[in-house]
């Protein structure tokens, strides 16, 4: 054969094969959003969009079962407790960091203390762990102060580092002594966890990205993405826009009603529904006058017209993203009765315990506050401040941005009156919820902004944490919910119901069922658990 | 005295625009003024819920469609013009009087005040006005209205210090000021019966001008979320809130960010037409 | 005085501006109630940590000796560290400063290209409708805000004939260049990558367009005036005279003092666009120093807050001497005036 001709047959060989290569090896993304910032560090992640950074790049010893099963192992090959205060887990073998390191009990025991020590994140969730020691390479022994029931449950949130890399990593200039910076440069823009995924970007304010780690110890979904993007703080309307041109695969949760209906006419787009154990809550002050009277927040909690705020919710005739509460308990979390009424208005049971209250309404302003970054949020306020201007009151509405309210909340003189909040429980268990929020001793964070100081309730709540007996602690933690709502320590606006609009290129039972089928926040976008069609 | 008969109005009516302008600021600050009486729901710019109408468009009973709360938009906008002018007005009526003293001081007086009020104009000139309202807005307790205005008069009177400088510099050397000055008349006097006259069609015309600048700086800072306090209804705040829902519910920010073109570009008017009748340069 | 004098007496005046404005903003940013600290550790850290990291910000000394360190710092490059991204500021400055740097500078050159040949048009053939129609085109893009032209640019071209992009710099399915001067436009020629050039460039065009549309009305406007002024002079008539040709005119002639005003108030004109890409950033999502500077404000972190106050500063001072220095080319008398 001449050589021309030669080539000619060679050369359309290679670029076919060429191309056919890089389709078959083009890489598979998913694309979602959320608020800013993402937190990479482990020792400080504390919202929803951390919590779905951290459980795809770190694990922890425990993991949530799929679909309300409960708890299990996950780093762990299983626990033991000694007695009431010891808890023995022992170690899985052979699991990898990112960096190739071995897992052994040693990290457990830095990421513990480094968690503590840095008392950022969700370090407040182990108060009444006194040490965390290695037994031996793959045992470690947890001690606590007194029984305490949620610890199993909380251990979800202590994600292991990895020692070696972190402290090789670790500058010697920082704030905590001889730990130097603890790394917290170091793992700004790096995993040294031993997660399903690897940070290869990180921008915690624009967008981070994550890559497959075929190291992982578990399996990944077959058609798991090989990429996943995060963007922060994209316009709703943008993304509605990238959702329907398929440039987009994951809404937040956060799109707003009219987005959703929106989309919901799309064929190229899903919307799925998400229960989370959440509740959007209007939280009363407690201590500061009217409201420290038990009577004037009766007054609000059947003054304030649910009715309406339901029809706030609808997104569409039959979509509805919200559902009249029963108080604190919701679905998800140990203790939820679906049975029980929700809380209705009934002005004029309103007006009469604003009688009895010893403050007269006129000659109060009601401070009512909503979170500037949460636009949906302000409707919740208005509608408070229209009924609560019904009671004779006077009141101003305020759109608070975050860092402002977390600032304002630390003394309860300048806490706002009310202030919509939403709080997902931390993990499945009602004490993560009801303790953090309600126990006199938490007041001052944003979850506590009612500065509930109710000696009954702290009493229930206490005994609650310490009782082992499961049954038992559904009665408790039921009798503390109706003693919530008759002495109106909170407003409950809905529980929390959720639509993420996804598109079709990632439409499937896998991926649908890991959105809808774990209830701790952030757990649900557990990527190698999705497939890409 | 007929107004409309002086040589003033005469040569200003020659423009159509500007008298195009006249008509708008009129209309719109008249608006303002009734908003109470002529709009078809005034009680929907306070604590008012009606979800059951939310977000819907335009319509014959709600002329600009209704929000996410069920207000009616129109009502909402022409009681926003009430804040926005009165932004306007405001944040003038403090950002002038200090401007021109400063800048008659630093003209008239010259030597040590001059150089170090000028610097200090200087020092407020050199950062752009958004930047420095929205550095003392963001940093103040609660956002709201009082603070922005206050925050946008200390961005802009450097700007009437500069103008009235140029102005008494170039003047201070005319022959009547020497003959007050050799007559024995005081600085003040010279300063407020001399040279101040001769700036006002300078002032009037940049104070015209002016107006409609401060709405637009004032509806930026609420559209970053720093303006007036719910229910209040506030132009800027009601584009910025109805942006995320483009384009379906079109109407939530449209007609807000008409109505901030409109008010602007009639004030923008008169000044252009003030400046033509007075021949003046700002 | 010579060139040179004028050079190091405005770069003198500069610096003097530059640190009131420092000190301004310092002063500003420490004034008001509310602890840094605590905002930055959240709720949830205890009295002891916020106490330990106000002592590490040098939060409880007075406020000379705080603008003192601040000083000292500013010298060695050390911005101190962001409370909201939790990472150094210089950092931050790094990676959003360029992207809205490109945006300036997209938007100036949009404003060049349209403002000045509008304005020579409005001019040379005025009261006619030719300068009717630019004239109404140029006021409409003065008295609209920048956010309501990005919203009506997003409607038009994004969801009505969807032919631009309305979010970020760069399709993210692209891998991005090299970054040499992190400008984008820039980086991608360096590397040949064409594609990536004009995918950068079809994502600057709607919001370099809104932060452009004021200044181009205005500058069409100025344009128009100083041209009509300088037309009317007696040498230009004394010019035709001679019968110069019209080009010749215009260009020699004409153009070189009509431009001192109008170039003059460009330069301020580009101050007046910092402000509106604060506006623009924030409605197209451009990673930016000015929606940095935004989230910033909101979120009370005061380094942040004193090193976007001052980098928009500096640029903006750095603009007017360029602007200064162009004027005394146009017109060297200034010098010899003084």
């Amino acid at each position: 054969m001449r050589l021309i001709s030669y080539f000619k047959l060679i050369l359309p060989t290679v670029l076919f094969a060429f191309f056919s290569f890089s389709i078959v090896n083009a890489k598979t993304v998913i694309r979602t959003d959320e608020a800013a910032i993402g937190e990479a560090d482990p020792a400080k992640f504390s919202d929803n969009i951390d919590s779905i950074i951290i459980f795809n790049t770190y694990d922890a010893l425990v993991d949530e079962l799929k679909n309300g099963a409960g708890l299990a192992p996950h780093l762990a090959s299983g626990w033991e407790y000694a007695d009431a205060t010891t808890l023995n887990v022992t170690l899985k073998d052979g699991i990898k960091f990112h960096s190739g390191n071995i897992l052994d009990a040693d990290d457990v025991v830095y990421s513990f203390n480094r968690l503590m020590d840095m008392g950022q994140g969700f370090s407040f969730l182990f108060g009444t762990v006194e040490s965390v020691t290695a037994l031996d390479s793959k045992t470690v022994q947890i001690k606590t102060s007194e029984p305490f029931a949620p610890l199993i449950a909380s251990l979800m949130r202590l994600a292991i580092v990895d020692k070696d890399d972190v402290q090789a990593n670790t500058t010697v200039d920082g704030n905590y002594g001889d730990n130097g910076d603890y790394g917290e440069a170091y793992l700004l823009t790096t995993s040294a966890g031993t997660g399903a995924y690897k940070i290869t970007q990180h921008d915690p304010n624009v967008k981070t990205v994550l890559t497959k780690n075929n190291d992982y110890f578990l399996d990944h979904n077959a058609k798991a993405p090989d990429e996943v993007i995060i963007k922060y703080s994209v316009e709703a309307a943008t993304i509605k826009t990238l959702l329907m041109r398929g440039e987009h695969e994951i809404s937040s949760m956060w799109l707003p009603n009219e987005v959703l209906a929106a989309l919901e006419k799309e064929d190229s787009v899903d919307l799925v529904k998400i229960n989370r154990p959440g509740s959007w809550y209007n939280k009363l002050n407690n201590r500061r006058a009217p409201l420290d009277d038990v009577h004037c927040r009766r007054a609000l909690q059947l003054a304030y017209d649910y009715d309406a705020l339901y029809l706030s919710f609808a997104i569409t005739e039959d979509m509805v993203a919200g559902q009249k509460s029963s108080g604190a308990l919701i679905s998800g979390v140990l203790g939820y009765d679906p049975n029980k009424a929700p809380i209705e208005r009934d002005i004029d049971k309103a007006k009469a315990e604003l009688a009895k209250c010893k403050y007269n309404p006129s000659d109060y302003t009601l401070d009512l506050a909503w979170i500037a970054e949460v636009p949906y949020e302000e409707p919740w306020s208005l509608q408070l401040q229209a009924n609560a201007i019904e009671l004779g009151f006077d009141a101003t509405v305020t759109g608070l941005p975050w860092a402002k309210f977390t600032e304002q909340v630390a003394n309860w003189e300048n806490t706002p009156h009310a202030t919509v909040v939403s709080v997902l429980a931390n993990v499945p268990d009602p004490d993560a919820l009801m303790f953090a929020q309600w126990h006199s001793s938490r007041g001052g964070t944003w979850m506590s902004a009612e500065w509930a100081q109710d000696a009954e309730l702290d009493a229930l709540l206490e005994k609650g944490r310490t009782e082992t007996n499961a049954d038992e602690r559904i009665k408790i933690y039921q009798a503390a919910n109706q003693l919530m709502i008759d002495n109106a320590i909170t407003l409950f606006i809905t529980d929390f119901v959720g639509y993420q609009a996804i598109s079709q290129s990632v439409s499937n039972s896998d991926t649908i069922s890991t959105q809808q089928g774990y209830g701790t926040m952030g757990r649900n976008l557990s990527f190698r658990e999705m497939a890409v069609n | 005295m007929n107004i409309f008969k002086t040589k003033y109005f005469y040569k200003y009516s020659r423009n159509p625009l500007s008298v195009i302008g006249l008509v708008i600021v009129t209309i719109v600050i008249s608006l303002a003024l009734l908003a109470p009486y002529i709009t078809p729901f005034p009680e929907h710019v306070g604590p008012f819920t009606d979800f059951a109408n939310k977000s819907k468009p335009p319509s014959w009973k709600y002329i600009f469609g209704t929000d996410k709360i069920g207000r009616d938009i129109f009502t909402r906008v022409v009681f926003g013009y009430r804040i926005s002018l009165t932004l306007g007005f405001v944040v003038l009526s403090i950002a002038v009087p200090i401007g021109v003293a400063m800048g008659l001081c630093a003209g008239y007086i010259g030597r040590k005040t001059e150089l170090i009020l000028m610097r200090i104009t200087d020092i407020f000139l050199a950062i752009p006005a958004l930047v420095l309202a929205l550095s003392i807005i963001g940093l103040l307790d609660r956002p709201n209205l009082f603070y922005t205005m206050i925050a946008v008069s200390m961005a802009w009177w450097p700007w009437y210090t500069r103008l009235i400088y140029n102005i008494t510099r170039s003047i201070k050397t005319e022959g009547y000021i020497t003959a007050a000055e050799i007559m024995g008349a005081s600085k003040l006097h010279i300063m407020f019966r001399e040279i101040l006259p001769n700036c006002l069609p300078s002032l009037l015309t940049k104070i015209t001008l002016d107006l409609g600048f401060v709405i637009l700086v004032g509806s930026s800072l609420s559209f970053l979320g720093l303006g007036a306090q719910s229910p209040t209804p506030d132009l800027g705040t009601m584009v910025a809130k109805g942006a995320s829902f483009l384009p379906d519910t079109w109407w939530f920010s449209l007609f807000p960010g008409f109505a901030i073109l409109i008010i602007v570009l009639g004030f923008n008017l008169v000044g252009d037409g003030l400046k033509d009748m007075f021949d003046v340069d700002v | 005085m010579s060139a040179s004098q004028y050079f190091i007496r405005r770069i003198f005046i500069s610096v003097i501006v530059f640190f009131g404005v420092s000190i301004v903003i310092f002063c500003l940013a420490r004034l008001i109630p509310g602890d840094p600290a605590r905002i930055a550790l959240g709720p949830f850290a205890t009295k002891e940590m916020v106490e330990q990291l106000r002592e590490t910000l040098h939060l409880n000394e007075s406020i000379f000796i705080q603008y003192k360190i601040f000083i000292i710092s500013l010298f060695q490059g050390d911005l101190g560290i962001s409370t909201y991204t939790k990472r150094p500021v210089i950092v931050d400055i790094i990676s959003y400063f360029p992207a809205t740097f490109e945006l300036i500078l997209m938007a100036g050159t949009l404003m060049l290209l349209i403002g000045i040949p509008l304005g020579i048009l409005s001019g040379k053939y005025k009261d006619t409708w030719i300068d009717h129609i630019a004239r109404v085109i140029s006021l409409l893009g003065v008295v609209t805000p920048s956010f309501l032209w990005a919203i009506i640019l997003m409607l038009f071209f994004a969801y009505l004939i969807p032919i631009f992009p309305v979010h970020e710099r760069m399709d993210e399915t692209l891998d991005p260049p090299k970054i040499v001067t992190g400008l984008l436009l820039i980086d991608s020629l360096l590397e040949g990558n064409f594609r990536v050039f004009r995918d950068a460039f079809s994502h600057l065009i709607l919001p370099g367009f809104a932060i452009a549309l004021p200044a181009i009305g205005n500058c069409a406007r100025l344009t128009r005036t100083n041209l009509s002024d300088v037309y009317e002079k007696q040498y230009i008539e004394f010019a035709r005279s001679y019968s110069f040709s019209e080009f010749k005119i215009a260009t020699k002639y004409a153009f070189k003092p009509a431009s001192i005003p109008t170039v003059t108030i460009i330069g301020l004109d580009f101050a007046f666009m910092l402000g509106n890409a604060f506006l623009v950033e924030t409605v197209f999502v451009w990673p930016g120093m000015a929606k940095y500077g935004v989230e910033v404000i909101l979120a009370k972190d005061l380094n942040g807050i004193v090193a976007t106050a001052l980098i928009f500063t500096i640029f903006f001072l750095i603009i007017n001497m360029f602007v200064d220095f162009i004027v005394l080319f146009l017109n060297p008398r200034i010098i010899l005036q003084d």
